[in-house]
């Protein structure tokens, strides 16, 4: 019979390590410009490939947002992730086959890829 | 916009952004009228008179980043192009109601498109709205409602499958079916 304190103790390391796997995958966020400019540039395609890409590698806590056109319109399709505790990252021109490393690199490990932002 | 089904995608972030909780879209074809009518009706917030009037220029937008808002006037246009009609009524508090529509076999038409993938994406990506999907060929029909389709899409997750690519065929699956009766 565990004492209460050790109850407590175990209850902290869960929630500790609960709180790493959401801190990880939860907050990520991948907003796709969804303004006109975007839809004509081809976002609908790209949104679908980040979905599948994100199911491969079973991220079922990304949040992917569809957002209004960014000001940008000329760089659409545009991709923002938001990485917890780092600066937004905006990929353009982003076509549905740059997803696969969107979502290994970016999303998984917050790596930005350079040629991507250009 | 080279399909129709795009023009709706952009139209429904409009009812999106406008708070809309319940979204019907409505594509109705029908050869031997030679009327293709794309309807969304929405329950957001609404537009008065005033604003309601502005809404159809390319001028006029509420996002904050730009001065063009193209969504309404580009899908007027592309209708009137193809000897349609456009509507648009709205009432500041209950939601706006747009209708377009297209004559069939008019040159100028682009064809509907994959709908599927539209309002797939539109599924996923806006989990806390309900949307119903009504798509009519020469008079035979069928209604997606995405609040009955909720338990169903839970178990399709929970066998490890593909949600979106469920979606995306079971919405073509209904879109073959009424087009091949």
């Amino acid at each position: 019979m565990k004492t209460l304190s050790e109850l407590n103790q175990i209850k902290e390391s869960k929630q500790a390590q609960v709180n790493l796997r959401e801190e990880n995958f939860g907050l990520v966020k991948v907003k796709v410009s969804m303004g006109t400019c975007g839809i004509a540039a081809g976002a609908r395609e790209v949104v679908k490939a980040i979905l599948n890409e994100a199911r491969k590698d079973n991220l079922h806590n990304i949040q992917i947002f569809q957002t209004p056109c960014m000001g940008k319109c000329d760089l659409e399709p545009v991709v923002e992730i938001h990485y917890p505790g780092k600066d937004v990252i905006t990929y353009v021109h982003v076509k549905p086959e740059m997803s696969e490393r969107i979502i290994k690199e970016t999303v998984l490990n917050g790596t930005v890829i350079e040629e991507f932002t250009k | 916009m080279i399909e129709i089904a795009l023009h709706l995608l952009d139209i429904v972030q409009n009812s999106i952004m406008a708070n809309a909780k319940n979204i019907k879209i409505s594509v109705y074809e029908n050869t031997s009228e030679n009327i293709l009518s794309l309807e969304v009706e929405d329950d957001g917030n609404g537009m008065d008179e005033e604003t309601l009037k502005r809404a159809k220029s390319p001028f006029y937008t509420t996002n904050d980043v730009k001065r063009i808002g193209l969504g309404i006037s580009l899908l007027k246009t592309a209708c009137e192009n193809a000897e349609g009609s456009f509507y648009i009524t709205s009432k500041k508090g209950e939601g706006t109601h747009i209708k377009a529509d297209f004559k069939y076999d008019s040159v100028n038409r682009q064809p509907l498109g994959d709908m599927a993938t539209t309002v797939s994406n539109l599924l996923m990506c806006n989990r806390n709205v309900g949307f119903i999907y009504k798509h009519t060929y020469n008079g035979n029909y069928f209604i997606f409602d995405s609040d009955e389709y909720s338990p169903i899409a839970t178990e399709v997750v929970k066998r490890g499958e593909n949600v979106l690519q469920w979606l995306i065929d079971t919405l073509n699956e209904k879109i073959n079916t009424i087009y091949s009766k």
